[in-house]
């Protein structure tokens, strides 16, 4: 019989991998490779997906992360509480992703290697998925870094604006003027490539 | 509010960010207006485009980044292991050359009590006795001397010489990492 997932079940499974987390985090830091392990599976799509976006190229990305992944292996000693582990990966994927050199890289665009959210759909709409796909990262791609930052963080990753400030190291009202910018820049981005397809000079 | 507000701070108001001085007067501005209604509606069918179709990682991408990441600690621990072992080899090979010059310091040490001193000995009679030279004390193959260097406000170093008049290795006993060979000019 199937449970119902209420936000108490959600609430108890939120605790208990924070719990394991915690316990992970314990044996990672006496050397133990295993559960090292366990932690970046725990975290390895957000650092990653926010790697692409940031980067916009899936090789660079798979850098970034694994650079992100051997700095936290350094840097375990330094956790207290489990909380702190999230805050500390988005601000070291995107110090990391900043930091790099190879922006742009010719030959792997990021669009071969990100799949779809659901293979299950049928081929029309997988294609009008992917459309939208390339639409945002071709919105994303035009953005300075830091507006891209700013935007991927809040609303790609779902921080809030203060979560994401700590993160950038910026002050919120900062960040506030960063996300409104790059919104603006992408509604008429989106506006106009949407126009010309309907004008029938896609590109 | 009578003017339109400007499109940033409709981009604000569209996810709630806009800072709570502002939301009352720019909410009822909004209310009244299509135009900025619709530039709203626009902004959060954008915001729900981000969200849902900037794609996700591949399960081959994530699964290479980890056995990438694995790697690398696994070849990195093995280093550190390995050179461990190196620094005790090391540090035993030199315990073993040292021990028998502490085996003769005591001797070289004139602090004979006086007592033992005073006992009056026989003056040795000279007799027709060869000279033999004493031939000289096995070494550990490879190594040359041994000697332990000390100086005032340094940590004492051990020198071992080696058989190749080039090498010299300097170890300090206390802090096994700082192993080191240099060229010797001789």
């Amino acid at each position: 019989m199937a449970v119902p997932l209420t936000s108490d079940v959600w609430t108890g499974a939120f605790m208990l991998e924070q719990s394991l987390l915690r316990h992970w985090i314990e044996k990672a830091k006496a050397g133990d490779a295993s559960a090292f392990e366990r932690i970046m599976v725990l975290h390895e799509r957000m650092v990653l997906r926010t790697a692409q976006r940031l980067l916009m190229n899936a090789e660079d990305a798979k850098d970034a992360a694994q650079e992100v992944f051997l700095k936290l292996h350094k840097s375990l000693g330094r956790f207290r509480e489990e909380k702190d582990l999230a805050p500390w990966l988005y601000r070291m994927t995107v110090n990391v992703c900043l930091d790099s050199k190879r922006r742009v890289r010719a030959g792997v665009p990021m669009e071969q290697a990100v799949e779809p959210r659901d293979c299950a759909r049928g081929p029309e709409e997988a294609f009008r998925a992917a459309q939208e796909r390339d639409l945002i990262q071709a919105a994303l791609r035009q953005l300075p870094e830091r507006e891209r930052a700013a935007i991927v963080l809040r609303d790609l990753e779902g921080c809030s604006t203060a979560e994401a400030a700590a993160i950038l190291g910026s002050s919120e009202g900062t960040v506030r003027s960063q996300i409104s910018t790059a919104r603006v820049k992408i509604r008429k981005f989106i506006a106009e490539r949407l126009s010309r397809r309907g004008g029938g000079s896609d590109d | 509010m009578t003017r339109h507000p400007c499109e940033e701070e409709l981009a604000l108001y569209s996810s709630g960010d806009l800072e709570a001085g502002d939301v009352r007067s720019i909410a009822a501005h909004v209310r009244g207006c299509a135009e900025c209604r619709e530039c709203v509606g626009q902004f959060q069918q954008v915001a729900g485009m981000l969200a849902s179709g900037a794609g996700e990682p591949s399960a081959e991408d994530l699964l290479d980044v980890r056995q990438r990441v694995m790697l690398a600690l696994e070849g990195t621990r093995k280093r550190r292991v390995g050179f461990e072992w190196a620094a005790a080899v090391a540090a035993l090979a030199a315990l073993v050359v040292l021990l028998p010059h502490r085996e003769r310091r005591p001797a070289e040490i004139s602090s004979v009590p006086a007592r033992i001193a005073a006992v009056p000995v026989p003056a040795p009679v000279p007799t027709a006795v060869p000279i033999v030279r004493r031939r000289p004390r096995l070494r550990a193959p490879g190594l040359r001397s041994v000697v332990l260097v000390t100086r005032p406000g340094e940590e004492p170093l051990i020198k071992i010489a080696t058989t190749n008049p080039n090498v010299v290795i300097l170890l300090q006993p206390d802090t096994q990492d700082n192993e080191r060979t240099e060229s010797n000019d001789e």
